[in-house]
């Protein structure tokens, strides 16, 4: 077939505007780096009083509560803080149990301040609630529950605080739950003032850090791992 | 006459007028060049023009509140939204059931209070901070949800969309990364986080691995009505600094991490700011439609499902426009080049036509038909253009680049985040074919010619 200019041509002129054509459909593409987070998935709660005797402030950074989240437990622990101001055993059960078992918790940490001894209230009594608290928090062993003890706060009150502290030694034992014990932890004074809520004073942050401190150290190591 | 013939004649042509082949060469290069120089730039520059426009997201997204819409602003891209409204899963089966609805992308949010952990930020970053912060009295208390915020404590919005869906949001990375689809210990911050720490968004780099502790705070009237509030606290390392508008808030995570802590807020039973969209499943969603086309019909029928819809349609619709007249005198430009090149080629070869007419007629003479003749010139354009097309398009991107380079500083000047000039495979082969092509066109004429050429003229001539 002999060419012609004409056909020639337009062969020609297809091809130029279908290759510059196809050109223009590049665009540019944006990829982000990436790089992983490892994270363990556990639920921790938050029991108890919440220990600022002078403002409600549930939201310090510098609280024992989030100094022991933050530093003792691994990235991807989600932390439910339930605790109220100068909750008792009794308020406890009645207020944060119920929401507390309903999230199923890996850990659980108890700190009841000083708010019965200081009510009054008969310390069988106590061991009781105390009993009547922990119990279904253990959940037949599938939740680590760690609670303080009553910290060395007035020395007229020592013998009625140590008979306190005999009460949540014995009910943590029947229960196989920790004990986090405040006297021991950081070598506080038996008159230490810095530990527990008085009217019209708060916490110190050192004695947040130290209460943080006590509470990683009972941590048990199981506690920690994933399921 | 064999191919390898042709190829041997063509190539005696091309080494027996070595100046005018390089001369030629040159002025298809330098065509091909500017024309691959001034795509790759157009195209560059309308992807981020219209980027910009978007927000980083799509083109065709349609933003939809958790509003009524207002009758009046129904066709303005920045509509007022009328009332609030709930937005559920319901309503946003029936959008994704309206025609020309491509997807739907739900939005959530929830108000939070984020604890600033201990920043592992550069010496260097952590100084200026240091000296900032003094400076700017950041220290000093904000109140927000009638609790007393401290000063490494902000109260502020999370924002949650599926991160899969990201490249169809108006979401543009900064530094680092998004969360991974997900996650629920990645947050991305935007840039009013940075300015909140005291940053500057050229250090957007430097919050990246940090950690921050996000709280949602549950509010209660517990015995004699005493206002209580439980918190649920989750820790998030930083991953990344972005540009957001698919909701307003600074943190930005994966939708299920946003949901867990609006859930938890939304049990409350206490007090509430007005405007809490808590009773809202989102605060709003992104409706990609089928094309840009469909925007305008669109956001009609999500005004009969009963929200509230802005676009930027109108905008983008009259910045294509200008874009489109832009690139007409680019395109205009880079085509008088072409033609220039085109015809350099022509005369060249009339020119070895002229010259080499004894030539053709003995090669007439000793057997050789017209399309033989033709083969050889055709050959001869073919081969300059395709040399000239790959000198030419290896240059214009190296244009291109530079010019992407001198751009990309100035927008890092201005705090704006750069473009991204992608290695065009295509433009480069179509721009390689289309100069070859261009060239055996241009060398059509004279081919021909040459080929008609009666022999014993031919013969006599030279």
């Amino acid at each position: 077939m002999t060419p012609t200019p004409k056909r020639v041509l337009g062969l020609h002129a297809a091809l130029v505007i279908v290759s510059f054509l196809v050109a223009g459909c590049t665009s540019p593409t944006r990829r982000p780096t990436v790089v992983s987070a490892p994270a363990v998935d556990r639920t921790y709660v938050a029991l108890g009083a919440l220990d600022d005797g002078s403002a409600v402030d549930p939201t310090r950074a510098d609280q024992w509560t989030q100094r022991f989240f933050r530093d003792s437990l691994p990235l991807g622990t989600v932390l439910f803080d339930l605790r109220t101001s100068g909750a008792s055993v009794q308020s406890t059960i009645d207020r944060q149990l119920r929401e507390a078992l309903r999230l199923e918790p890996d850990i659980v940490t108890i700190w009841l301040d000083a708010s019965d001894p200081i009510r009054g209230l008969a310390v069988d009594e106590y061991r009781r609630l105390l009993a009547q608290l922990v119990e279904p928090l253990r959940r037949g062993g599938k939740t680590s529950v760690l609670v303080a003890n009553v910290p060395p706060f007035d020395p007229q009150l020592r013998a009625t605080v140590a008979t306190y502290n005999v009460a949540i030694a014995d009910v943590l034992r029947e229960q196989t739950a920790v004990l986090v014990d405040l006297h021991a932890a950081a070598g506080l004074s038996a008159d230490s003032r810095t530990l527990v809520v008085v009217p019209g004073s708060g916490f110190g942050t050192i004695d947040h850090a130290k209460v943080a401190a006590a509470f990683a150290e009972a941590l048990p190591s199981d506690a920690l791992r994933g399921e | 006459m064999k191919w390898r013939d042709v190829v041997e004649l063509a190539a005696t042509g091309v080494r027996r007028r070595a100046g005018r082949a390089v001369l030629t060469v040159l002025a298809v290069a330098l065509a091909t060049a500017m024309l691959t120089a001034l795509v790759a730039i157009a195209g560059t520059a309308r992807t981020r023009v219209l980027s910009q426009l978007a927000k980083g997201g799509p083109l065709a997204g349609i933003r939809v509140a958790a509003a009524a819409p207002n009758p009046t602003q129904v066709d303005r891209d920045d509509a007022r939204p009328g009332r609030q409204r709930r937005l559920d899963d319901a309503s946003i089966d029936r959008m994704r059931g309206l025609r020309g609805v491509d997807s739907v992308i739900p939005v959530l949010s929830s108000r939070v209070i984020v604890q600033l952990a201990d920043t592992p930020f550069d010496e260097t970053v952590l100084r200026r901070l240091r000296a900032r912060k003094t400076d700017e009295s950041t220290r000093r208390a904000q109140s927000g949800r009638g609790l007393r915020i401290g000063p490494s404590v902000i109260s502020d919005t999370l924002v949650g969309v599926p991160m899969e869906e990201v490249p169809n949001l108006p979401i543009t990375v900064l530094a680092g990364r998004v969360p991974i689809p997900g996650s629920a210990t990645e947050v991305a911050v935007s840039q009013g986080y940075l300015g909140r720490i005291g940053l500057q968004r050229s250090e957007a780099d430097a919050v990246v691995g940090t950690e921050v502790v996000i709280g949602s705070g549950r509010s209660s009237f517990g015995p004699n009505r005493r206002p209580t509030v439980q918190l649920r606290w989750s820790r998030a390392v930083i991953v990344g600094v972005v540009i957001q508008e698919a909701a307003p808030g600074q943190f930005l995570m994966p939708d299920a991490a946003v949901r867990a802590h609006r859930d938890w807020s939304a049990a409350g039973t206490g007090f509430r700011e007005e405007g809490d969209l808590l009773t809202s499943s989102y605060v709003g969603a992104f409706v990609l439609a089928e094309g840009l086309d469909q925007i305008g019909p669109v956001r009609a029928r999500i005004a009969t499902v009963g929200f509230a819809t802005s676009a930027p349609e109108n905008l983008i619709a009259s910045v294509q426009r200008y874009l489109g007249v832009v690139e007409i005198v680019l395109s205009a430009i880079g085509l008088i080049a072409v033609g220039i090149a085109a015809l350099g080629i022509t005369n060249a070869l009339f020119a070895a036509v002229r010259e080499r007419r004894r030539e053709i007629g003995v090669l007439k003479a000793i057997g050789a038909r017209d399309r033989d003749v033709l083969r050889v010139f055709l050959l001869e354009a073919a081969v300059l253009g395709f040399i000239g097309g790959v000198l030419g398009s290896a240059g214009g991107w190296a244009m291109a680049w530079t010019v992407a380079r001198v751009v990309n500083r100035y927008l890092a000047e201005q705090s704006l985040p750069g473009v991204a000039l992608p290695f065009p495979v295509l433009l480069f082969i179509a721009a390689i074919l289309g100069s070859t092509v261009l060239a055996v066109v241009a060398g059509t004429f004279p081919a021909l010619r040459a080929a008609r050429l009666p022999a014993r003229e031919a013969v006599a001539a030279g």
